[in-house]
Formats: C-alpha cells, sequence, structure tokens
C-alpha cells in the first residue's frame, strides 16, 4: 500500500474508532473522523463546503424514501393487532414441535420480518408477547431470550428491508431483485435458529402445545389473512413493477394504518406520537447516511477503496479466501457496530473487490446483509440484543452462553450463502429478475 | 429551570412535530403519486422532487430531535465502566467534540452552501435551492442548541452529584 494513503487510512480508522470508544455518537464520530483525515490534503473551510454539500446530496435520493415509510408502518403494525394475530399463526405452525414456544417464537419473527423491517420491532413486540407464555410453561427465560435475539434480525433480510434500500443507493442494484433473492437466506437463518431450538429442547425435554381443533386452527388462519395480504400486495407490487420501493412503502403505511385503526389497535389520537416517534428514528438513520456520505466522500478522495481492494488482491486470487477474509472483517466490525453504518462504510470499500472478483451484485448484497444481521445479535453491541435483553428482562452476559450456539450455527449457514451463489440467485431468476 | 433548558423544550417540541407532519405528508404525497398515475392517469411531475426535498427536512429535523433525547447510536462500553468524576470529564468531552463539529460542517459549511447556491432553481418546483439547503444550518443550530443544554443538564447533574 502507498504510505500516503496507508498514512490516511490510519488517520481515518484510527480516529473512527476512537471516537467511537469515547462514546462520541456514530455519526458523529464518522463525520468528524472524516475531517480529520482530510485535513492534510485540503483546506478545512474547502472541507466543510463540500462535507456539507455530500451531507446534503447523501440523502438527496428518492429510493431512500422507502425506509422512513417502512419505519412507520412497521411502528402502526408494532401496536398490537397485526403482530398479535401473526403471533397466533406462528403458534399453530411450531406447536407441534418440541420446545413449540421457542419455534413458535422463531417463526412469529420471521413472520413479523415479513411485514416490517426492523428487528427492534420484532424482538419488542414479539419476545413481549412470547415471554410470559414462555415462563407460565417454564421454559428458561435465558434461552428463550437468546432465541428470540437470534432470531429477530431475520427480519432484516426477509424484505422489505432497509439495509437493502440503502445498499441499493450506493451500489445501483435494483431493490425489486434484492428483495425476492434474500427470502431463501432469510428463512434459513431462522431455520437455523430453529435447529438450535430443537436441540436444546429436546435436552430439556420441552414438550409440545395441545393440538388445535380443527375449527380454531382455520380461525386463526383466516384471521391472519389480513395481515399477510400486506406481503402479496406491498412485496408483490414491487417485485411485478408495479410501483417502485418507496411508492409500496407509502402502500405499506396506509394499509398497516387502516388495519390498525380497523383492529383498533391504534387510535387517531395516537398518530401524532408515533408520526414523531418514526420521523426520529428517520431522522436518526438518515443522519448517519448523510454523515457516511460525507466518509465515502472522503475515503474516495484519499483513494482508500482502491487501495484496500489492491491489497485484499495481493493477498490472494482465490476468491474462497478473499470472501472469508471479508466475512471474518464484517462479523468483527457487526459485532462493535449496528448495522446501518457498517452497511454504510464497508459497501465501498469491498463492493469492488467483490464485483472485480465476479460475484453478482445482488449475492454480494444478500450476503452483506446475513452477515451484518449476525453481528446484530452478537455482543456487546446490537439493536436485538439490547431490545431482546430488556423486554425478557435478563441481562445480556446471561445470554451470551446460548447465543454461542446458536452464533456458530449461524456463521456456518452464512459460509453456505456465501459460497453458493443460487441460494440467492435462485429466486430472482425464476421470475426472470436477472 | 434555566433558559436554555426552555429553550431546549420549545425547540425540541416544535422539532418532533414538525418532523411528524413532514412523515404525514410524504406518505400522502407519496401515495398521491401512485393515485395520479395509475387512476387519474397522468403522472404528476412534480412530487418526486418535492418528497425528495421534504424527507431530507424532515431527516435533518429528526435528527436534530433525536440530539434533543440523547437516542443517537453510541457506544457506552467506556463511561459505564468509570468512576463519577471520570465519566464527568469524559462527558464534557464528548459534548465538545460532537458541538464542535456540528458548528463546523452543518452551520459553518452549511451556511457557505446556502449562500453560494442561492442563484440556483430547483429543476422541476423552480424555488431557489438555498431554500432547500437551508435545512443544513437550520438544523444545525437546533442540534447546537440541544448540545448546549445537554452539556448544562451534564454540569448541573455533577454537581448534584457532588454535593
Amino acid at each position: 500500500m502507498d504510505p500516503e494513503v496507508l498514512q490516511a487510512c490510519a488517520l481515518l480508522f484510527g480516529a473512527f474508532i476512537g471516537f467511537l470508544a469515547l462514546g462520541v455518537p456514530v455519526a458523529m464520530g464518522i463525520a468528524l473522523s472524516s475531517i480529520i483525515a482530510l485535513v492534510y490534503s485540503l483546506p478545512l473551510s474547502e472541507i466543510l463546503y463540500t462535507g456539507s454539500q455530500k451531507m446534503f446530496s447523501g440523502i438527496d435520493s428518492f429510493g431512500l424514501l422507502a425506509a422512513p415509510f417502512f419505519i412507520l408502518s412497521g411502528n402502526l403494525m408494532n401496536r398490537g393487532g397485526i403482530a398479535r394475530r401473526l403471533i397466533n399463526l406462528a403458534l399453530l405452525l411450531g406447536g407441534r414441535i418440541s420446545g413449540a414456544l421457542m419455534h413458535a417464537n422463531v417463526i412469529s419473527n420471521m413472520l413479523f420480518g415479513c411485514v416490517c423491517g426492523s428487528a427492534v420491532a420484532a424482538a419488542s413486540a414479539v419476545g413481549g408477547f412470547m415471554g410470559p407464555l414462555q415462563r407460565e410453561k417454564n421454559y428458561d427465560p435465558k434461552l428463550c431470550a437468546a432465541i428470540n435475539i437470534a432470531s429477530a434480525p431475520t427480519g432484516l433480510i426477509i424484505p422489505p428491508t432497509g439495509m437493502f434500500i440503502i445498499y441499493s443507493l450506493m451500489t445501483g442494484a435494483s431493490v425489486a431483485t434484492l428483495f425476492i433473492a434474500a427470502y431463501i437466506p432469510g428463512i434459513i437463518m431462522g431455520l437455523g435458529v430453529m435447529v438450535y431450538a430443537y436441540i436444546a429442547a429436546r435436552r430439556l425435554r420441552y414438550p409440545v402445545e395441545p393440538g388445535k381443533s380443527a375449527a380454531e386452527a382455520v380461525r386463526i388462519v383466516l384471521e391472519s389473512i389480513p395481515s399477510l395480504i400486506m406481503i402479496v400486495v406491498v412485496i408483490g407490487g414491487i417485485v411485478a413493477g408495479v410501483f417502485t420501493a418507496t411508492e409500496g412503502g407509502a402502500i405499506a403505511v396506509l394499509y398497516s394504518l387502516a388495519l390498525s385503526l380497523f383492529y383498533r389497535t391504534v387510535r387517531l389520537a395516537d398518530l401524532p406520537d408515533i408520526l414523531r416517534q418514526s420521523a426520529a428514528v428517520s431522522g436518526m438513520i438518515l443522519f448517519l447516511i448523510a454523515a457516511s456520505s460525507l466518509m465515502s466522500w472522503a475515503m474516495a478522495f484519499l483513494s482508500i477503496p482502491d487501495s484496500v481492494s489492491e491489497l485484499l488482491l495481493s493477498l490472494s486470487d482465490d476468491r474462497i479466501v478473499i470472501f472469508m477474509i471479508m466475512n471474518v472483517t464484517l462479523l468483527i466490525v457487526g459485532t462493535f457496530m449496528d448495522v446501518a453504518p457498517a452497511l454504510l462504510i464497508f459497501t465501498p470499500i469491498f463492493y469492488p473487490v467483490a464485483v472485480n472478483l465476479g460475484m453478482d451484485p445482488i449475492h454480494f448484497g444478500v450476503m452483506f446483509a446475513f452477515n451484518l444481521s449476525l453481528g446484530n445479535f452478537t455482543p456487546p453491541v446490537g439493536s436485538s440484543l439490547f431490545v431482546g435483553c430488556s423486554v425478557a428482562k435478563v441481562k445480556m452476559n446471561d445470554v451470551i452462553r446460548p447465543l454461542v450456539p446458536i452464533f456458530l450455527i449461524e456463521v456456518v449457514l452464512l459460509a453456505f450463502v456465501t459460497y453458493v451463489p443460487s441460494l440467492s440467485l435462485f429466486l430472482p431468476r425464476l421470475f426472470g429478475l436477472m | 429551570m434555566s433558559s436554555i433548558h426552555s429553550i431546549r423544550n420549545v425547540a425540541r417540541q416544535a422539532c418532533g412535530v414538525a418532523a411528524g407532519m413532514l412523515l404525514a405528508m410524504l406518505s400522502a404525497i407519496a401515495l398521491w403519486q401512485v393515485f395520479s398515475r395509475y387512476v387519474l392517469n397522468s403522472p404528476s411531475t412534480y412530487t418526486e422532487e418535492l418528497l425528495r426535498y421534504l424527507m431530507i427536512w424532515m431527516g435533518f429535523l429528526g435528527a436534530a430531535y433525536c440530539f434533543g433525547d440523547g437516542t443517537h447510536l453510541s457506544l457506552t462500553l467506556l463511561e459505564d465502566s468509570i468512576s463519577t468524576r471520570s465519566r464527568f470529564m469524559l462527558k464534557l468531552l464528548q459534548s465538545l467534540l460532537v458541538n464542535a463539529g456540528l458548528v463546523a460542517i452543518m452551520i459553518f459549511g452549511g451556511y457557505r452552501y446556502v449562500v453560494a447556491n442561492g442563484a440556483q432553481l430547483s429543476p422541476t418546483l423552480g424555488i431557489s435551492m438555498s431554500w432547500v439547503y437551508l435545512i443544513l444550518p437550520l438544523s444545525g443550530v437546533l442540534m447546537v442548541v440541544f448540545g448546549i443544554a445537554h452539556t448544562a443538564s451534564i454540569v448541573d447533574d455533577y454537581r448534584k452529584e457532588a454535593r
């Protein structure tokens, strides 16, 4: 690596890690370290002028608007009516497997992920509902919390997915194709958690739930249909090209609002509060994206991505090795950083390398999302981890033990997603999207 | 309550209400865009640009609101594991860094960007881009107000604890 680039690289990432360690908000750490890294190359007033421009242009995108819409629709669904009906369906589906309430928890998280792209919403809505049921049946609360925490991030992969909206903005890959590509890997991730839940349940001799009568089963399925139709309308409409992902997001808002008002879990008087909360979360993410585009500019100006790709390719020209290095790096990054900033910082660095090695951009995006979703539940930092622990009222240290085997299973599955492209590309090909 | 805190409370409330209203407007306009294309068969030409600019306004106002709330993502590993006095110093350092960064980029950089682009008009709405870019220094000022109020409460809390 060129010594000047190496110095810039050390300055940028050194300052960034320093700010993070000091507890400076991530977005400000990104912005400040970018300014510091550029100080030797550009006059300060120039950096600040162009920097503010980059912060603006970084979020000046119509496609990005899908993210706030899916946050808002997720917050509407979170209020009960829809989540509750999906959980009932999951209890029906997972009820006859040993450790039924854990399986129902995983399936609920996956179903919730199908209508809402937030691991936090899933971990709190589903965990909050399943926790008392699990305690009533004497399930180990720590184990159950770990199952909930590890399966909530499936919602980050199963569409609608904020990560793909951001990834598409940065790489130009089609959101519709990414959405459809992610179904199989997302389901695989959930099944991985269920495998562990099954093994643990057999060991602890957890019972199955009593079977439901046919009439009750039909009622539960019928009740869940209005919530599930959202998947057909919104994701189907986006994939079929009837409307863009952004418009699909707006339709999801309308649909979940109508359904929640109908179920009386949201009143019109609640709306200002829901809107304010959703706008605040959206603002937090948009500000992160804005700051990250400042960092992308700084990295590009200092030719960091080029040098890192040269460095990686000089280590080995074997795809298997390079992808392994990328995945290990991202797993480490993911444990300390939330998904959005990790995606924003590392896409410009790794994307060119992956494409250079002949990896399909869609496949790469899915691998990236899968990897970072694991970081969402690994200690010490992860939003699913924090919310899952607090909703189950267990300490973070207590969930680490059951999380380790789940993490190992998921890493093996990550290797499959990485090295078997058809897991990601089969569905897009089937639907004629590539 | 000192005056900086009452300014903060009013500004924070206004920020949250404005960002929430913008999000409601965004949803309605995006739905109108689909409606006009499929039902009225005359796709609206100006909504896409309008949606982008309104989202940027919502985004920066929402971000400012989070500064008022202290909910921006950060790592708390260090501050959780040190003494009260060191934590006080650390929090002051955090505030200093955040506010210095905000003044530099959002206010100083943003203001210059607004001034430099006064003559530029937006492609379809035809409004001066200065109005659009104004959100940079405007949200920057709000963020710094929240930042200063936050610093003041750090000092207050520390004094209370020391007593």
